[in-house]
């Protein structure tokens, strides 16, 4: 039996179906998850089944139970993975109000290679109603029945509405091969996690995200987010709700310029991010490229740490223009050169992790990339439990200023001095106050927001702009600063 | 069954009741409301009747389409509804309006990506964007 969606991909009569009918057994499901889940959580979650019969949560293919999750067909196990999260957040929040979550599965957008995944958020905000900590702000409508003990939201309208793909994965024209991995136990390989991408969206229903519009600055209906309370422009000092929306929208998109001045979540922060890692140039020839350099952080090779990794910085040369890329052995010329020092290359052509397989093999201690574009610091991915020497990336601009004091070298010195270690002054993702920052890409993305964590980090934090291999489902410290949040702006 | 778990049953199964009317209605208001996705169909060019459009064809159609109502010349945005509540108090139906997007690309080693943006037309931008040009690069693998 192939899954229920493959009749029509995208067909409106599902989507309309799906987005308009509660499946009964559904519903049942559940009223009894979460009568259990009463019994020890400080909040409940309702995830109210939309789908149509024979689709989505109601998808009767069969499936083997995967990780933990029981499910015997495929909606079954949907609705676990969605249970599951919901009972992470409902065993963290406090609220009297049952949180209702109108979840389905419904086919959305796809190609060979890419997908939505799924999508969420806030169905109602509310400001002015009873208990209301602020006056003249929006809350969304989950946190605002919390703070007002009663259910604020329009009768029977969900708190948060969450909609998922149903034909990931499952279809040539749907990222096949890359289907959601249903367990519950974060054995996801090569798939895509779903209760971790639940807990992330769900997140967002429940408020980790500003209602005020982050390319013009403009707040709905001229109220601002209580979002906007704790959301700093570090530059000039003043909160979303003190600047204009000209203000607002430059911030956005200014690199580093936007820090969380919640008191929770800075309170947690030292208990959760570790140091900033920190790329150090001196030497003899090192010239005006001395000092301290901000860089990405590699997801493979031992984390940067004190004492640090120091020695000669030497470049590989393998293409005519004088980069190096290290996608091949290295010749003995360039062995010659990195055998006991730390190797410069430039990003491109191969994978992070050929490189430094490649340097490492030659004998180099470390590696530094210089990307090979514009733009901000930026980490580096991949896994090979091979590799044992530490690896960072700066920035083009950067890489240029470096290199430019490599000039004049033997085969074997260069007279610059590389050292691999962490800031102990400052933490990952941090602002000179110690407050975490925000992701403001320099670069305007469409549909960027301002309304995740910057994605310096360090451990990756659930609310970081893209879903990172290495999240646990925690949303709290001394893992996460997820829930921090939510408790600044009144959770 | 203690007294806190009967109540809370009895809360549950009458939300659940609540939620399955409310639903029904959303059924036939959905598309007034989002203005996002609504009915499409496509005039067949051999048989000339009206269809559903395929993926490729759904594809097109959204590529023509304006990205957003600020993106029309002279179009002011519009404002959301607003709302009256049962205990004071005012509001906003969001809706899909503000929903944030999860979009995943895989990238030529096979290798995944995801982006989190906020709004139907920026995921469709991230659908449609190259791997390697995604501006959200925390973890690139080349």
């Amino acid at each position: 039996m192939k899954p229920a969606d493959q009749e029509k991909p995208g067909h409106p009569r599902l989507q309309q179906a799906a987005a308009g009918v509660v499946a009964t057994i559904a519903c049942a499901l559940a009223l009894a998850v979460g009568a259990m889940t009463t019994a020890h959580a400080a909040a409940t979650i309702v995830i109210v089944n939309q789908n149509a019969p024979g689709v989505g949560f109601n998808d009767p293919t069969p499936a083997v139970p995967v990780g933990g999750n029981p499910g015997t067909t495929l909606g079954q196990q949907r609705l676990y993975a969605f249970q599951r999260a919901a009972d992470i957040w409902g065993a963290t929040l406090n609220s009297s109000v049952p949180i209702r979550i109108g979840a389905s599965f419904v086919p959305l957008s796809c190609t060979a290679t890419s997908a939505v995944l799924g999508s969420a958020g806030a169905n109602e905000i509310w400001s002015d109603f009873p208990n209301a900590p602020r006056a003249n702000t929006w809350y969304p409508s989950a946190l605002a029945s919390k703070l007002a003990g009663e259910d604020v939201a329009t009768p029977g309208e969900p708190h948060i509405i969450a909609r998922f793909n149903s034909r990931l994965g499952l279809f040539p024209d749907c990222l096949p091969g890359n289907g959601f991995y249903l367990g519950l136990d974060r054995n996801f390989g090569d798939q895509v996690d779903l209760v971790t991408v639940l807990l992330h969206e769900f997140a967002h229903g429940l408020g980790f995200q500003t209602f005020t519009d982050d390319e013009t600055g403009e707040e709905i209906l001229g109220i601002p987010s209580i979002w906007d309370y704790y959301l700093l422009n570090n530059r000039t000092n003043r909160t979303w709700v003190e600047s204009t929306p000209a203000e607002r929208a430059q911030s956005a998109v200014t690199w580093r310029g936007l820090s969380w001045n919640g008191p929770r979540v800075t309170a947690a922060v030292p208990q959760v991010l570790d140091p900033m890692s920190n790329l150090n140039i001196s030497g003899a020839a090192a010239g005006t490229a001395g000092g301290n350099y901000e860089v990405g952080d590699a997801s493979f090779g031992p984390p940067l740490s004190n004492p640090p990794v120091r020695g000669q910085l030497m470049p590989v040369v393998d293409q005519a223009n004088g980069t190096g890329l290290a996608c091949d052995p290295l010749n003995a010329l360039n062995s010659l050169a990195v055998r006991g020092n730390i190797a410069l290359v430039d990003r491109g052509t191969c994978d992070f992790v050929t490189k430094a397989r490649n340097v490492q093999a030659a004998g180099a201690i470390g590696m530094v990339v210089a990307d090979n574009q514009p733009g901000d610091v930026a980490g580096m991915s991949g896994n090979d439990p091979s590799i044992t020497i530490p690896s960072v990336r700066v920035t083009q601009a950067n890489g240029a200023t470096i290199k430019a004091s490599l000039q004049r070298r033997s085969r074997t010195q260069s007279g610059v001095v590389a050292s691999l270690g962490v800031n102990a002054n400052r933490l990952a993702g941090t602002d000179p106050q110690g407050r975490i920052l925000m992701y403001t890409p320099t670069i305007y993305s469409p549909g960027s927001t301002v309304s995740h964590y910057t994605t310096e980090a360090k451990p990756n934090q659930l609310m970081e702009p893209s879903i990172n291999d290495d999240l646990t489902h925690e949303v709290t410290p001394p893992r996460d600063l997820t829930y921090p949040l939510l408790q600044d702006i009144g959770w | 069954m203690s007294k806190q778990k009967m109540m809370t049953l009895s809360m549950l199964a009458a939300l659940c009741v609540l939620a399955t009317v409310s639903m029904h209605a959303r059924a036939q208001t959905k598309e007034s409301r989002s203005g996002q996705e609504g009915m499409v169909v496509v005039r067949d060019a051999q048989t000339g009747k009206m269809r559903a459009p395929t993926p490729q064809e759904l594809r097109e159609l959204r590529a023509k389409a304006p990205t957003s109502s600020a993106a029309v010349a002279g179009t002011p945005p519009q404002q959301p509804k607003a709302l009256s509540g049962r205990h004071g108090g005012h509001g906003v139906r969001l809706g899909e309006k503000s929903l944030v997007y999860d979009v995943v690309t895989r990238g030529e080693d096979g290798k995944l990506s995801s982006q989190c943006v906020q709004g139907e037309d920026a995921a469709q931008h991230a659908l449609h964007t190259e791997h390697a040009q995604q501006e959200e690069h925390r973890h690139e693998a080349r």
